[in-house]
């Protein structure tokens, strides 16, 4: 089996399977990194929007240019512009590792935006609500804005693994390991277009199914709406 | 009953008082006064409502006696305290002796009904058995004990109302306001949560202080009534006594909603062309079983005849308020000892003249 697949790809399957790993690896990271900053920054988006439970226009007008610049550069350019950053974080340019840097960078104001949007949809008059009964911020966002929008959050979330998933394939051509370097090197440029495709069927399949588990958990999260 | 344990205890009678509040939204086009130096005082007991039509300002009043709006000018006091000057942890207790409910009702369609309830204790660290206890009494309270497993989503509104209302006593409140809490619901439910309303004022004794646009709420349950017109109250007082002899035109014609008395279109022909001499009259019988004595007596006692025209007889406040129109016929003499006799017997009335069409000349009593 294992040498019937490799003479068709044309290539080791353990080199397949440290590449998969090494994407796992890239998405897995920035993914946890970029939740949690993303989060943190649509709640603030949230709060101190105009008649936001905090306003705070200066704060919100801040975050809302910088998080706009960052989503109008294109990903080619953030992964080499953001180069002296990832050197001096991680000592290196090159690999997996370094390529997490500019993916979580260009992820954070992405998923920011999509999570503000989840997090709105909590309306204003269950805001109300939590303030009239005397609860505190936290437990606003705790008891309140997250069990609501977490339907909406999951598919947030979904949307941001998706774009991960093709942020690393790029990140492959800048010495970033993964299964993008495997097309870009084993596949396009030594003419293997059977490896190629194989692999982009391989990203269409996983990406399907992050989608479709995300729908389905968002389903369930919002099986009583 | 955990009512009777914790009755508020207060110094003097005014539980909310406003005092010369003014608030002004700014928009980019321009500014909005939403309220014009409003004073106010609501009694602790009262059921009070306050009526206007959107924009009157009324949701904005309300929201100023739980610190959801702040005034710019003015004070407003809540038990005695200046609920603007508190700290944020002071207001976030404070409120949870002032319970709210919502129009939209304003639920966790994620949570079932006992989690909603439970919500404002949970959020007080208060421990669960004492939760259940008083989340089940609550839920009596309401009458919703069969469905407290059950999403607000499979609820009516009327049950959601029910949940709202649930939630907001489960943390044992002095104060309830009501933001247009029977606004979404059919007649027959609203009839059902305005019953509800009036049992908590009278049972658990909370100051219930509800906004709406419609005057039937108003007569079915307020004790007090409060007029709002572009920002300013423009009529107060007892609801009796506001249906009774409303002032302001607005507060007419909301009274008007409910009981009509108007003289039939068909009828003003017929009486136009009555030879003899004659007034039109609208009398006001104020809880009294005399109505038909004092007409009878007026036919009696004098040279006139007297056709009803119209009659109206609502109860307010467990008071009946009767509404009469009738034509007198007789000479001038006659009819002028009719009203005097009118007067003696405590019978308000006032002429109509029909070529007008809001009847309202002159006015005795």
């Amino acid at each position: 089996m294992k040498e019937v697949l490799e003479n068709f790809l044309g290539i080791s399957m353990e080199k397949i399977g440290e590449s998969i790993a090494q994407t796992v690896y890239m998405v897995s990271v920035s993914l946890i990194i970029a939740t949690i900053f993303a989060f943190i920054f649509a709640i603030l988006l949230t709060f101190t929007r105009k008649g936001g439970l905090f306003q705070n226009l200066i704060v919100y007008n801040i975050l809302n240019v910088v998080i706009n610049i960052i989503r109008s550069t294109p990903f080619v350019v953030l992964l080499v512009a953001v180069m002296p950053l990832t050197k001096a974080l991680i000592g290196t340019r090159i690999g997996p590792t370094a390529a997490i840097v500019p993916m979580t960078l260009s992820s954070i104001p992405f998923m920011a935006r999509l999570m503000e949007n989840s997090l709105l949809d909590t309306g204003k008059g269950i805001l109300e609500a939590a303030q009239s009964i005397g609860a505190t911020p936290f437990q606003i966002i705790v008891y309140f804005i997250l069990p609501e929008s977490l339907g909406s959050l999951i598919l947030s979330l979904t949307t941001g693994i998706v774009g991960l998933i093709g942020s690393s394939a790029m990140a492959g051509y800048v010495g970033g390991g993964g299964i993008g370097a495997l097309i870009q090197n084993y596949g396009y440029n030594k003419f293997n277009f059977t490896l190629m495709y194989s692999l982009v069927v391989l990203l269409i399949l996983v990406t399907q199914l992050v989608q479709s588990l995300g729908s389905r958990l968002a389903g369930i999260a919002r099986r009583n709406k | 009953m955990w009512q009777k344990e914790n009755l508020p205890e207060t110094e003097s009678d005014s539980m909310i008082e406003f005092q010369n509040v003014s608030k002004t939204f700014h928009t980019p086009k321009s500014d909005v006064n939403a309220l014009k130096n409003v004073n106010l005082t609501i009694e602790s007991g009262d059921i009070y409502g306050i009526i206007g039509f959107s924009g009157a300002g009324k949701s904005t009043l309300l929201r100023m006696i739980n610190a959801l709006e702040r005034p710019n000018e003015g004070k407003v006091l809540v038990d005695g305290a200046d609920i603007n000057s508190l700290s944020a942890a002071e207001l976030r207790k404070r409120r949870k002796s002032i319970g709210m409910i919502f129009q939209q009702f304003q639920l966790l369609e994620s949570k079932t009904v006992y989690a909603n309830v439970a919500l404002p204790l949970k959020l007080n660290h208060v421990p669960k058995d004492q939760i259940k206890k008083r989340v089940d009494e609550v839920l009596e309270f309401v009458e919703l004990s069969d469905k407290k497993n059950a999403y607000p989503a499979k609820l009516s509104g009327g049950q959601k109302q029910r949940v709202g209302i649930a939630r907001a006593l489960v943390s044992d409140p002095s104060i309830l306001l009501s933001d247009e809490a029977t606004s979404a619901l059919d007649p027959k439910t609203t009839g059902a949560i305005l019953n509800l309303l009036k049992k908590i004022n009278r049972e658990l004794h909370i100051t219930i202080v509800l906004i709406t646009h419609e005057m039937h709420v108003i007569q079915s349950i307020c004790n007090r009534v409060a007029v709002m017109e572009d920002g300013k109250i423009v009529e107060q007082g007892n609801v009796l006594d506001i249906f009774a002899s409303p002032e302001q035109r607005i507060t007419k014609n909301f009274v008007r909603t409910v009981i009509n008395d108007s003289v039939p279109d068909l009828l003003v022909e017929g009486i136009r062309n009555e030879p003899r001499n004659n007034k039109v009259l609208k009398l006001k019988f104020l809880d009294t079983e005399t109505t038909e004595s004092v007409l009878a007596a007026v036919n009696k006692r004098f040279d006139v005849e007297t056709n009803i025209l119209f009659a109206n007889i609502s109860e307010i406040q467990e008071k009946v308020l009767g509404i009469i129109i009738i034509q007198i016929i007789g000479s001038n003499e006659e009819i002028q000892k009719s009203l005097s006799y009118f007067e003696l017997c405590k019978v308000g009335w006032q002429e109509i003249n029909l070529s007008e069409n809001l009847p309202e000349k002159e006015e005795s009593a």
